[in-house]
């Protein structure tokens, strides 16, 4: 008997989401006003709907840099700070879904709203995104504006670059040694849009290291190196048999942030990425 | 294949050994590669692949054979997070992956986690093994913790050194593999000239200090050799696991347990094998990589257990 009251109560505990689908329900008619994102793709998301209740973001949120930068800092996606999120009472807390990462859950159990959008894997994933944090935020009118005003912009940068002549065989660096982005990864339609190609398309996997020898032969036009730990390409053998190192077009100036991070910034990083790909002035 | 001398096997092992070193410089992600892929990627990153294969199980074998311990591998003291640690305040001072001064740093780890871990094991003038096994984990331990503090200080470098922890052979340049063939012809130089004292010391320590055999001394250029060979195939591929602990039991399977010509067939062996493994790390998922430090542990631990039941002579650490 004992048992079976256990039982009950553990289901009980389980069956618990409830409460958040009701406070969603609530959000509908009361917008919440103490808000805490936990992915840096939704705070900017947050700021560029004008959401005015935004308390506090996640150690990894820089952009916009004023903002976030006065806000309490709430631990990270991975990682939260529970404690620091009860002590603020937030209405609601934004964060993602990887199905490795316990925080939400943790969160719940707490006691915590919690709203899961995962990070978009393209950029129709962030209109999508857009639209989902506006109508949790009670912007749904906000949102339908920005998405718009976004498409157009995207479009604009595409158009501008997107059917440029050469389009320049690019080899993205993510992490040193020769980790990079595969066909099914968000940068891949950056990359395409502003009109590069990207030479590690065919892989199966949206990220992945490659051999030395695959990028050799493969000759890239433009190396592009977003790696913190940067890898002196000049320095590797068979390296003059690649165009990018022989003509100078190794470049590692651009913002990893920028290009990675699907936010409502994705037409600037179209804008970077194509001019750095399409000026003839070499850019080290 | 019990009828062949010693010096037949190890004669054989070298046979492989070049074998599989010819035949891996013609396996990898490009198809039909040409002559200059060939010998200036392809050749570089077999070499560095024997070089660290070699380092590996001869230092394993020395390891154990000093410190009389079948589960000692060249890291037993703290040698690989010592030069994981190395590898990461390079990257994060601002050297370029793969750089001289990426070598020399991780390499500097390998030997300053392993002088320290042998001077908090020394006391009254004495090294004995179980302090030796202590002081390594602990070194390990503490190397590995600060690892874990940098990542978690400044996470965007985490990933390329999570890689290289990894065990991961990248194209050295033709300064750092003369570099780790130095380390490598140092260390197996020491090695082989302790032989002798290394078969007296398997009686045990007292018995080899009567019977004259200085265990102190013998124990300091044991570990200077062992540090040379890691920082050799940490060098050129990163803190690959496996092939240390492992090719030197298989050696002594095949080759009996005389230091001597057990090292020369576990360097023998291990050369064969860790450029296999990278040979297939390369070429499965290509153009992807897997990182061969992943492969070896894979498809070393069942191959030793298989050898393990099958040898019919009672194994003896």
């Amino acid at each position: 008997m004992k048992h079976i009251t256990f039982l009950l109560a553990l289901i009980a505990f389980c069956v618990r989401p409830v409460p958040a689908a009701q406070a969603a329900a609530k959000t509908a008619a009361q917008p919440p006003r103490r808000i805490i994102s936990l992915l840096p793709s939704h705070t900017e998301i947050l700021f560029a709907l004008g959401v005015t209740g935004v308390i506090a973001v996640s150690n990894f949120c820089d952009y916009p840099p004023r903002k976030t930068a006065a806000l309490e800092k709430a631990g990270d996606y991975y990682n939260p700070s529970i404690e620091k999120i009860l002590s603020l009472k937030p209405d609601i807390v934004f964060t993602g879904n990887w199905k490795s990462v316990p925080a939400s859950g943790r969160l719940r159990r707490a006691g915590i709203n919690v709203l899961e959008i995962p990070d978009a894997d393209g950029i129709a994933g962030i209109y999508e995104n857009i639209r989902r944090i506006g109508a949790a935020t009670g912007k749904s009118k906000e949102a339908a504006n920005l998405v718009k005003s976004l498409t157009a912009k995207v479009a604009a940068a595409t158009a501008k670059y997107s059917a440029a002549k050469p389009r320049p065989r690019v080899y993205i660096e993510l992490d040193a040694p020769h980790w990079t982005a595969g066909g099914r990864s968000f940068l891949n339609e950056t990359l395409k849009n502003a009109g590069g190609e990207n030479i590690f398309r065919d892989l199966a996997r949206p990220y992945a290291q490659v051999s030395w020898e695959t990028i050799v032969q493969r000759n890239p036009d433009v190396i592009i190196t977003l790696s913190a730990a940067k890898t002196n390409f000049a320095a590797l053998p068979g390296a003059n048999r690649i165009a990018a190192v022989r003509n100078g077009r190794v470049i590692s100036s651009l913002d990893k942030n920028l290009l990675t991070r699907p936010s409502p910034r994705i037409h600037l990083a179209i804008e970077a990425l194509g001019q750095a790909l399409h000026e003839q002035k070499n850019r080290r | 294949m019990s009828k062949k001398t010693a010096a037949e096997k190890i004669g054989l092992f070298f046979l492989a050994a070049l074998a599989v070193g010819a035949a891996a410089v013609f396996v990898g992600p490009v198809a039909h590669p040409d002559a200059a892929i060939l010998l200036k990627i392809r050749l570089p990153r077999v070499l560095a692949g024997l070089l660290a294969g070699a380092s590996l199980a001869g230092a394993g074998a020395l390891m154990q054979g000093v410190l009389r311990n079948p589960l000692a591998d060249p890291y037993i003291l703290g040698t690989s997070s010592g030069a994981a640690l190395g590898a990461a305040l390079a990257l994060l001072s601002g050297a370029d992956y793969g750089s001289p001064l990426f070598y020399v740093l991780a390499a500097c780890g390998a030997f300053a986690a392993t002088a320290a871990s042998y001077l908090l094991a020394r006391t009254d003038n004495r090294t004995p093994a179980v302090n030796l096994l202590l002081s390594g984990v602990i070194v390990s331990a503490f190397c590995g913790a600060l690892i874990l503090l940098l990542f978690a200080l400044k996470r965007d470098t985490a990933f390329s050194i999570l890689i290289f922890m990894m065990g991961s052979i990248t194209e050295a340049s033709r300064a750092v593999l003369i570099g780790a063939g130095i380390l490598f012809a140092l260390g197996m130089g020491i090695s082989f000239a302790l032989s002798r004292q290394l078969d007296i010391l398997s009686l045990g320590e007292e018995k080899a200090r009567t019977l004259g055999v200085n265990t102190e001394a013998l124990k300091l250029l044991a570990f200077a050799a062992g540090a040379f060979l890691c920082a050799a195939a940490v060098g050129v591929a990163g803190t690959v696991g496996f092939v240390g602990l492992i090719v030197p039991h298989v050696a002594r399977l095949l080759l009996g347990p005389a230091h001597g010509r057990l090292s020369a067939g576990a360097v023998l062996l291990g050369a064969a094998f860790l450029t296999l493994m990278d040979a297939a790390a390369r070429t499965i998922a290509a153009p992807a990589e897997i990182p061969v430090g992943v492969l070896t542990s894979v498809c070393g631990a069942p191959f030793f257990l298989w050898l393990l039941r099958k040898s019919k002579t009672e194994y003896k650490g």
